[in-house]
């Protein structure tokens, strides 16, 4: 009897003893002593080397309970060079007091030179490495990321992580870029029946008013109005403290850049692909001529009704892909005498705005077959699904079947609110015209 | 005091399905994608339809023998000599999935949370558990198995569920992945993955109601296929194949990229306690095993005292592989291979050899 209390007793020691050893032996860690990167840049550097650059959050600046921070100290960057990431890591954690920790990272940035020779070596590190987590978002930058990274200053938020967060995730309410995570970017990388996109980003010039008269003065040449979102990362006509962007995205091939989508392309990306969320969309009043100045405008906040429904076929051997688009908004804005709120009008507004985004879709598309040779709106996984072996379907290249793709795209627009008024009564008509 | 062992049904059962099933937490939905492609969850479905036919065979004949294990059968049908032959077998086969298992789950461990400790106090951390389960013996594994089994299920459905809104049907496409033939070449192979109903015939003796051994089995096969299919399938639709048979731990792979809104993420380290809570179950049933066959073999009076010598040998094994890689490669090239032979073909044979005989013997009695 004594005997099996012994044994017992050192049963439960034996239970409890891992207990505490596994919360602070070997690998324990103090918060305090670790530096998290909040993004990281990468560039090419001298003699094939890889120029890193880390923005670190400097919590003490963030704000200690209810104390402010101070905005401007929220963050540090550091700029290193070496052949690998980590190479990097361990030469910056020789001269800083504290570890450097990615498990906090929000966003990588590669340079569009490196993107462009190929990128699959760094993803092996992101997939790779513990502390790189798949949602962290992941950007190629048109100038240098390093740059980009210096001037993705926060200004109304004072944490610089929850800064960068809210800034990818706008893709949500704008349309503008893709959100990629690293996650994401690969899968795709290694898909057979869709290629990858990236968030385009860029440090803007832009310091002034004539800045923005020199930037349309430019483009007027060639002619017309643009859009908002007709631009990419570095040419918006913004004056802003904080000089980062992140307008359209950037089209890969496998795991190189091939080109770019400007921010109102990606808009019809996120449409097809089915990624779409609520964005404010503008276009040309009906029946007017389109992208002249002073012409007048119609608003709406779009969203996705259904997921867009992609089917497939093979005719004389090339691909005939049939999508269809739902889409249903809100009325915003009308900036022109005519009312669309109800009625006969409403219907005109409607086939008016699926004529219009359908040709805009449909150019996008096309944009994507022959410049870009990039099926980025995963049209072939309904083709996928027609397969039973693997090797049929990779001996059947899809890659290659898309450039010859024809498109037959539906797209259908409803209008189901119009604001908080129901109609619009102009000002003509309540004084009566003066013709009158 | 073991011999007194009793072990409900529902206990039974819950140790059956955690033995089949842990290696859904190791690396199994990879493993299988990486032998067929997008079409495992199909040669999952074929093999547990095998794995039921069998048991389906072995069940109308074990019921003569109910209230005997599987080295009594073995006796019976190859008298004393077979007996110990037969126990070795069983023996060298436990500790052969146990070691690579207890390896494979001190890997884990270090490559995604201890990674300064070494990999020897790792395992070192394991034995100890695996000591107290195997002191303790079958009736407190089983009823913390009882205790264990249904939260560790829930656990893992609501991993998989969770990641439902990332699910895309065209993942497993093209149906038949790599082709029917290397479906069934491998399917067969691929049997060993549920070796360890052979456990069922160890602890018939212990059961209650020893009639609802048949019972226990089947339910215990199905719903093992089931979670085996589910698991890979819905890893499957999240990894495509090929990336599919790049991660060392799928599951862990999806517990990470769950997210909700900016809140509700980083819920890995729930499945750490997940994991550690399925491996501590399976290794300690696995000592307690390997400790019992011994016991039987050879007649032994007591159990308990086998278990520090039976922890050292499978310690001392499970740090001879080389490393990672090498871990992997004993379990995909060999047991994989070979288990299956053992643990499902061998006891088929040894039940009708040992219903033969006793029919003779009946035969032979009666005239």
């Amino acid at each position: 009897m004594k005997r099996c209390s012994y044994i017992k007793t050192i049963l439960i020691l034996a239970l409890i003893f891992p207990m505490l050893i596994m919360s602070g032996c070997i690998d324990n860690i103090e918060v305090d002593e670790m530096v998290y990167v909040v993004a990281m840049g990468i560039d090419e550097g001298t003699n094939e080397n890889l120029r890193i650059t880390l923005l670190m959050a400097v919590p003490i600046a963030v704000g200690v309970g209810p104390e402010p921070g101070e905005v401007d100290e929220a963050t540090n960057s550091i700029t290193v060079e070496a052949p690998t990431i980590l190479g990097g890591i361990s030469v910056v954690n020789s001269m800083i007091s504290k570890k450097v920790n990615f498990s906090h990272a929000k966003l990588i940035v590669i340079s569009r030179q490196l993107a462009e020779k190929g990128i699959e070596r760094f993803m092996n590190t992101f997939m790779r490495y513990r502390e790189f987590r798949p949602d962290t978002y992941i950007g190629i930058s048109i100038d240098s990321a390093g740059e980009v990274l210096k001037s993705l200053n926060p200004v109304l938020e004072i944490n610089p992580s929850k800064h960068i967060e809210l800034l990818m995730e706008a893709y949500q309410y704008t349309g503008f870029s893709s959100g990629t995570t690293i996650g994401e970017f690969y899968s795709r990388m290694e898909c057979t029946c869709n290629e990858a996109v990236a968030i385009l980003l860029g440090s803007s010039q832009i310091e002034n008013e004539k800045d923005i008269e020199n930037m349309f003065s430019m483009t007027s040449n060639t002619g017309g109005v643009i859009m908002e979102g007709d631009y990419e990362a570095t040419d918006m006509p913004v004056i802003y403290e904080s000089k980062g962007r992140q307008m359209g995205t950037a089209v890969f091939i496998k795991d190189k850049m091939v080109g770019e989508l400007t921010g109102l392309e990606t808009n019809y990306y996120l449409m097809v692909s089915g990624q779409i969320g609520a964005i404010n969309y503008t276009l040309p009043e009906p029946n007017k001529k389109a992208y002249v100045p002073y012409s007048n405008y119609v608003s709406i906040r779009l969203t996705q009704a259904r997921k867009p429904e992609i089917n497939v076929k093979i005719e004389d051997e090339n691909p005939v892909i049939r999508i269809k688009v739902s889409l249903e908004g809100d009325i915003l804005s009308i900036t022109g005498k005519e009312d669309y709120s109800m009625g006969e009008k409403l219907t005109e507004l409607e086939n008016y705005a699926s004529d219009y985004i359908r040709e805009e879709v449909l150019s996008f598309l096309v944009k994507t077959r022959d410049e870009l040779k990039s099926d980025i709106c995963a049209t072939g996984k309904s083709i996928k699904k027609k397969f039973l072996y693997w090797d049929d379907w990779v001996s059947f290249n899809w890659p290659k079947r898309y450039e010859k793709a024809d498109f037959n795209v539906e797209l259908s627009v409803k209008i189901r609110r119009s604001g908080v008024m129901v109609k619009n009564i102009n000002v003509d008509g309540v004084f009566g015209s003066e013709e009158k | 005091m073991e011999e007194k062992a009793k072990i409900g049904n529902f206990e039974a059962f819950c140790l059956l399905l955690n033995m089949v099933c842990a290696k859904i937490v190791l690396d199994y939905p990879r493993t299988v994608s990486e032998d067929v492609g997008s079409a495992a969850w199909i040669m999952i479905i074929l093999d547990t339809i095998v794995v039921f036919v069998f048991f389906a065979i072995i069940s109308p004949l074990y019921e003569k023998f109910l209230g005997k294990d599987l080295i009594d059968i073995s006796e019976i049908a190859l008298k004393k000599v077979g007996k110990i032959i037969i126990g070795i077998i069983f023996i060298v086969q436990f500790l052969y999935m146990t070691h690579i298992t207890l390896r494979e789950f001190a890997e884990d461990i270090k490559v995604i949370s201890l990674t300064a400790t070494p990999i020897s106090v790792v395992i070192i951390l394991f034995c100890i558990a695996m000591i107290v389960g195997a002191y303790l013996g079958i009736e407190a594994i089983c009823r913390v198995y009882a205790l264990s089994v249904p939260i560790l299920t829930g656990a893992l459905t609501l991993i998989l569920m969770l990641n439902s809104p990332k699910f895309d049907i065209s993942r497993i496409a093209p149906w038949f992945g790599l082709g029917v033939e290397t479906i069934l070449k491998k399917g067969l192979t691929n049997l060993s993955q549920f070796s360890e109903i052979v456990v069922l015939l160890l602890i018939a003796p212990f059961l209650n109601n020893k009639k609802a051994f048949k019972g226990i089995g089947r339910l215990g096969i199905l719903l093992s296929g089931f979670f085996l299919a589910m698991a890979t399938t819905c890893y499957l639709l999240i990894y495509q194949f090929p990336t599919s048979t790049e991660f060392f731990l799928p599951m862990y792979q999806m517990a990470r990229i769950i997210s909700f809104g900016r809140f509700f993420t980083r819920i890995e380290p729930a499945f750490i306690l997940i994991w550690v809570l399925t491996a501590f179950l399976y290794l300690s049933s696995s000592l307690y095993f390997i400790t019992y066959i011994f016991q039987r073999t050879f007649d032994l009076k007591y159990r308990r005292p086998l278990i520090v010598p039976f922890i050292i040998i499978l310690f001392t094994l499970s740090i001879l592989p080389e490393n990672l890689y090498s871990t992997l490669q004993i379990d995909m090239q060999i047991y994989s291979r070979f288990s299956w032979i053992i643990a499902i073909l061998l006891p088929l044979i040894l039940v009708i050899i040992a219903s033969v005989r006793s029919r003779k013997n009946k035969e032979a009695g009666n005239k």
